[in-house]
């Protein structure tokens, strides 16, 4: 039963958070740069010179995925993994480090799916009025207020928590 | 600092005089002609009014000298950054006829050069076709114009190289009598020979051959062997490229005329905009009417230049059902913020209210709260002030706004940097922490947001407090403006009461629950004061208290200031950790500079991005939302609107 204690030993829990928060974050990220780029690419067919504005439209749903990272990130800082002094933690303390890493992990997956389609949605806009960029570009980042906050609870969570 | 009062201007005109008056008016820069052409449909109009139509010849002009500049840009080009300013020009140099024909004659030569390479170019691919057509036979000392003996004929053919091979149609040729046939080349696709055949063997083989893929080629106007030819071919290629090289030089030597060109084009493309007026204007075959709008303010300027035309003009304010244009004036320091307001909407002109003085302050603290680093901030202001300073992009536009706004936030975020203690994140205390050996730290003016959050929590609903205040008073003072006093204290007096007793309540919890609860038994009894029925004004009274959620959440939505600032503080401190892990070797110092540059380059472009937006949302949605009356049209005046030069008005 050894491998059950180190399933639930708080450093694979701390583990657990930091791979969700780049995992879900990131995948959300991925899908909804992908959704945005598969748009921009229409855009771009009949005119080859909004690839700057498409551009910009595309990289808005990208920052979910560096928030997970910035997460993940922190926790294996805190866990010393990163720089080489990897510290024993309580199976408790473990479990709050992947509570922590909740926020993001799982706004990050929504919320970047949602802005990819949003922005995806103001790739007509650059398309037919270029010029209206500055408010194609909103929509987008209503959707980036979650992923933010979200961002800063689980920062805060990180911050509260003593190894 | 308001919503400047616009004058309807009317305009009867001898028709003669149209282009030079128009042209005027539009150096005036402060009239906008509305579509006079709506007259015409009015019947009451249209029987003394005639289709008038201006026919110039800008747009052709235009054509030619764009296909000089094209030519000269392909051939010639110049090397100018993004960033090069517009060229100044004086007022009189810019509207100089002689500089114009001038210009024009240069792009009519350049263009005529353009079309000489272009034959050239086109001679040279037909020769060159012709070059590697013979080029197969070269080794053939014989003439291509061989003229057959009396017995013997000399023939040339190919055979295709996917077909049987080449010695296979020898040997089929030479097996008869008198028959000889070489193989003079071969490439990918085809074989060439050259073949005697004597008259009487001709049919037989030639049959047997054709069999084989093998056909006969026949060379045209051509006289010597293929060698002779192709020297020929060659120097006279040589010499069209010699000729399209020296045209070629002849358009380098024109590229002294681009300025010229540009400055024609400008001045074109506002002639041509001005037959589009003109075409667009209510005449009759001696007079000219002309409608619209210009800041009361102007109007002494305007009535200058129509008083010396001898027109019969008039003023007037607007009335009842007109849409007059919303123009809106600040003071130096708050007009480019107007770009803000802009991107959302105007205010109708019947608001009477600007909301950019307003607004601005709160735009340049919440920028620069969100980066809030000395590095970052220092940044911004020097990239903005460089651009500024080289592209001088015209004051009014959108550029230029842009570049000033960014000014401005950038020194906010320095000052907030400071407050917070950031430079480029935690840069100091982390190198010298990791790298040194002992760790520097820089005290905040402040406190430390990383270390504080609750701080900047509190910071942010209070600027959030503030700020939603400020709206509902914007509203209650234009509802004044608007002659309705008592909606401003029954919708937004009772409301303010609410409140303000909220943090009353932290300084003395009766007098801050008495202010709200008079606010709140305000709001009820009066909120529902246009219905019909007690039972109707009651629940709308209810219904409008339950609004305090809204008032809640748009405080809370400035805990954004918190997000966004720590996200930028945090980011930053990611990329340093990630810089130092190395330690201080030669290689922990080659990591840090490669990713203190990739990371806090990143750091300042996405936070920018999200600085800018939520900084815009919160005046759009908290504060806007409280007062603003979108909708106004913009004031769009003639003026002359230049891409390459920019005219300096004399006498300034």
């Amino acid at each position: 039963m050894e491998w059950i204690s180190n399933l639930f030993s708080g450093t694979a829990l701390a583990l657990l958070g930091a791979v969700l928060a780049t995992f879900l974050a990131g995948t959300g990220s991925a899908k909804g740069v992908g959704i945005a780029g598969e748009a921009a690419a229409g855009v771009l067919t009949e005119d080859p010179g909004k690839f700057g504005q498409t551009l910009l439209l595309q990289a808005l749903p990208g920052t979910q995925g560096i928030y997970g990272f910035i997460i993940a990130f922190l926790i294996l800082l805190k866990i010393g993994i990163i720089g080489g002094n990897p510290v024993a933690i309580s199976t408790g303390t473990g479990f709050q480090l992947l509570l922590a890493s909740l926020p993001i992990s799982i706004v990050g997956l929504t919320s970047g799916i949602a802005q990819g389609r949003a922005s995806a949605a103001c790739m007509g806009v650059i398309a037919k009025r270029p010029e209206e960029i500055g408010k194609a570009m909103m929509y987008p980042a209503m959707v980036e207020t979650y992923a933010v906050l979200s961002l800063l609870i689980s920062f805060l969570m990180w911050m509260g928590i003593n190894v | 600092m308001s919503i400047v009062t616009m004058s309807k201007l009317r305009v009867i005109a001898p028709l003669q005089i149209r282009r030079p008056l128009l042209k005027e008016l539009t150096g005036l820069g402060c009239v906008e002609l509305g579509a006079s052409a709506q007259r015409l449909a009015d019947p009451e109009w249209a029987g003394s009014l005639e289709k008038f139509s201006e026919a110039g010849d800008a747009d052709r002009q235009l054509g030619i000298l764009a296909a000089a500049r094209d030519l000269l840009d392909k051939h010639a080009p110049t090397k100018s950054g993004f960033l090069s300013p517009r060229r100044p020009v004086t007022e009189a140099v810019f509207s100089d006829d002689a500089l114009w024909a001038q210009a024009l004659a240069g792009a009519g030569q350049i263009n005529d050069l353009g079309r000489q390479i272009t034959l050239c170019y086109g001679e040279e691919g037909r020769l060159s076709v012709k070059r590697a057509a013979l080029l197969p036979w070269r080794s053939l000392e014989v003439p291509l114009d061989i003229k057959a003996g009396k017995a013997y004929r000399a023939l040339f053919g190919v055979s295709p190289a996917t077909g049987p091979p080449a010695q296979e149609l020898i040997d089929a040729a030479e097996q008869k009598a008198f028959a000889v046939m070489t193989l003079l080349h071969s490439d990918r696709e085809q074989n060439y020979y050259f073949l005697i055949l004597h008259n009487d063997v001709y049919d037989e083989v030639m049959d047997e051959l054709k069999a084989k893929g093998f056909t006969l080629s026949v060379f045209k106007d051509t006289e010597g062997t293929a060698d002779s030819n192709i020297l020929q071919l060659e120097h006279r290629l040589k010499e069209l490229e010699d000729q399209r090289q020296s045209l070629l030089e002849g358009i380098k030597a024109l590229a002294g005329q681009k300025p010229l060109i540009e400055q024609a084009m400008d001045a074109l493309t506002i002639e041509s905009q001005r037959d589009q007026v003109l075409n667009n204007l209510a005449a009759t075959r001696q007079t000219l009417f002309l409608e619209g709008w210009t800041p009361a303010q102007s109007e002494g300027a305007v009535s200058q230049v129509l008083e010396r035309y001898g027109c019969a003009y008039g003023f007037s304010p607007p009335e009842e059902g007109d849409d007059p244009p919303v123009l809106l004036a600040n003071s130096k320091l708050v007009r480019p913020f107007g770009m803000v307001t802009e991107l959302y909407a105007l205010p109708t002109y019947e608001s009477k209210l600007d909301p950019n003085p307003f607004m601005a302050p709160f735009f340049f603290i919440f920028f620069g709260l969100m980066m809030g680093d000395i590095a970052y901030g220092a940044i911004i202001t020097l990239v903005c002030w460089y651009i500024l300073k080289k592209a001088k992009p015209p004051e009014d536009g959108m550029m230029g706004r842009l570049m000033k706004v960014g000014f401005y936030c950038g020194i906010s975020t320095i000052i907030w940097g400071a407050f917070f203690g950031g430079f480029f994140g935690n840069l100091i205390p982390s190198v010298s922490g990791a790298m040194l050996g002992h760790e520097v730290s820089i005290r905040p003016i402040l406190f430390d947001p990383m270390v504080d959050p609750m701080k900047l929590f509190i910071l942010a609903l209070v600027f959030g407090f503030i700020q939603v205040i400020l709206g509902l008073c914007l509203n209650a003072y234009k509802m004044i403006l608007q002659g309705d006093p008592l909606g401003a204290v029954f919708d937004v007096g009772f409301w303010l009461l609410i409140l303000i007793g909220v943090p009353l309540c932290l300084v003395a919890v009766p007098v801050g629950l008495g202010f709200m609860a008079a606010g709140a038994l305000g709001v009820l009894c009066t909120a529902g004061r246009a219905k019909p029925g007690l039972f109707g004004k009651i629940t709308e009274g209810l219904g409008a208290l339950y609004g305090i959620t809204g008032y809640l959440s748009d405080i809370l939505s400035y805990s954004r200031l918190l997000a966004l600032s720590l996200g930028t503080a945090v980011i930053a401190q990611v990329m340093n950790t990630m810089g130092t892990l190395a330690g201080g070797t030669l290689v922990g110092w080659l990591l840090f500079i490669i990713v203190f540059i990739v990371g806090h380059v990143f750091n300042v472009a996405i936070n920018l991005i999200g600085t800018y937006v939520h900084t815009s949302r919160l005046q759009y949605i908290e504060f806007f939302g409280k007062f603003f009356d979108s909708g106004g049209r913009p004031f769009s005046p003639l003026f002359n609107k230049t891409k390459y030069v920019e005219i300096i008005k004399e006498g300034k």
